[in-house]
């Protein structure tokens, strides 16, 4: 009669792969993919909340201000005070929102 | 099994540029081993098994920079899966499945079990009807080739627990398959 140990040493049954391997990907990539619509739905409703905030004629003033001061800068390089510019853009809310959603956008567009 | 050559390589494809071809392989290679660890595990639930194994390989994706090289890497899938299963256990609130807490064997229970391995060299059928941590401790030693030591670090468990269980597992097997061969012996004899 087979011993217990011999009988517990049998190799254990084939398994075909039978597109499990196929699955597991499958699962690696839904889940990329829904996070990338997760975090392009979060930058929209970000973006579509920003213009309800703060209203068309706000956000034109805002940008005409960034281009202002893009212009200074082009125009004033060597005299250019960086300190002062990043203090500026940064008592500015909504600029810094403006770049956030940029941000968020950007980085979702290179990840997908 | 032979052994994945060029694994580092692969596993180092996967952390640094995300390639999924080189983890896809990773899996290829080793699907068979942790889908007859788990289905030990999970006997006789093969679905469940697969889901567990499945969930092994995701979680091996997401957290292959904790991999730190030590131990081989069919261990380290091996530890994730036996966390997904205990995960499943708490879940569903089955602990009370992987240990048995008597600590001696029933021998009404070990009579029931014995009439359904109707071979006595039916050891799948058998393994069932052991606890999960007995099973496991098993299929590691025997089918596996680890080491006691080698499992109480997979597994995280102590040393005396795994003695204890592959101890329990074998003579809860011994007694049943002297039950089944004495319960075919009659019904030949019948």
């Amino acid at each position: 009669m087979t011993s217990l140990d011999d009988l517990l040493s049998q190799p254990l049954a084939k398994i075909e792969d039978d597109q499990f391997s196929k699955n597991v990907l499958k699962r690696i990539n839904n889940y990329y993919r829904w996070r990338s619509l997760v975090l392009k739905s979060v930058s929209f409703a970000l973006v579509i909340l920003f213009l309800v905030v703060s209203s068309p004629v706000i956000l034109l003033s805002q940008l005409s201000k960034v281009s202002d001061l893009m212009l200074v800068t082009l125009s004033q390089v060597t005299q250019l005070d960086y300190q002062n510019l990043v203090s500026q853009l940064i008592h500015q809310p909504s600029l810094v929102i403006i770049t956030i959603v940029s941000l968020t956008i950007i980085f979702t567009r290179t990840e997908s | 099994m032979q052994n994945l050559t060029n694994e580092n390589e692969l596993i180092a494809k996967v952390l640094i540029s995300n390639d999924q071809q080189a983890f896809t392989r990773i899996v290829e290679y080793y699907q068979q081993a942790i889908r007859q660890y788990c289905r030990r595990l999970c006997a006789p639930d093969i679905s469940l098994a697969d889901d567990i194994a499945q969930e092994t390989f995701w979680q091996a994706y997401r957290k292959l920079k904790l991999y730190s090289g030590t131990g081989t890497f069919q261990g380290w899938l091996f530890r994730i899966a036996y966390f997904q299963f205990l995960q499943y256990l708490r879940k569903h609130k089955k602990t009370q499945s992987l240990t048995d807490d008597e600590g001696n064997i029933d021998d009404i229970a070990v009579l029931g079990h014995a009439q359904q391995v109707t071979n006595s060299r039916d050891i799948e059928a058998a393994m069932t009807h052991l606890k999960a941590n007995e099973r496991i401790c098993l299929t590691m030693q025997y089918s596996f080739g680890y080491s006691q030591i080698e499992i109480s670090e997979v597994l995280s468990m102590p040393l005396g627990s795994v003695k204890s269980y592959s101890k329990r597992g074998k003579d809860k097997l011994s007694e049943i398959f002297k039950l089944a061969e004495q319960h075919s012996n009659i019904n030949g004899a019948a």
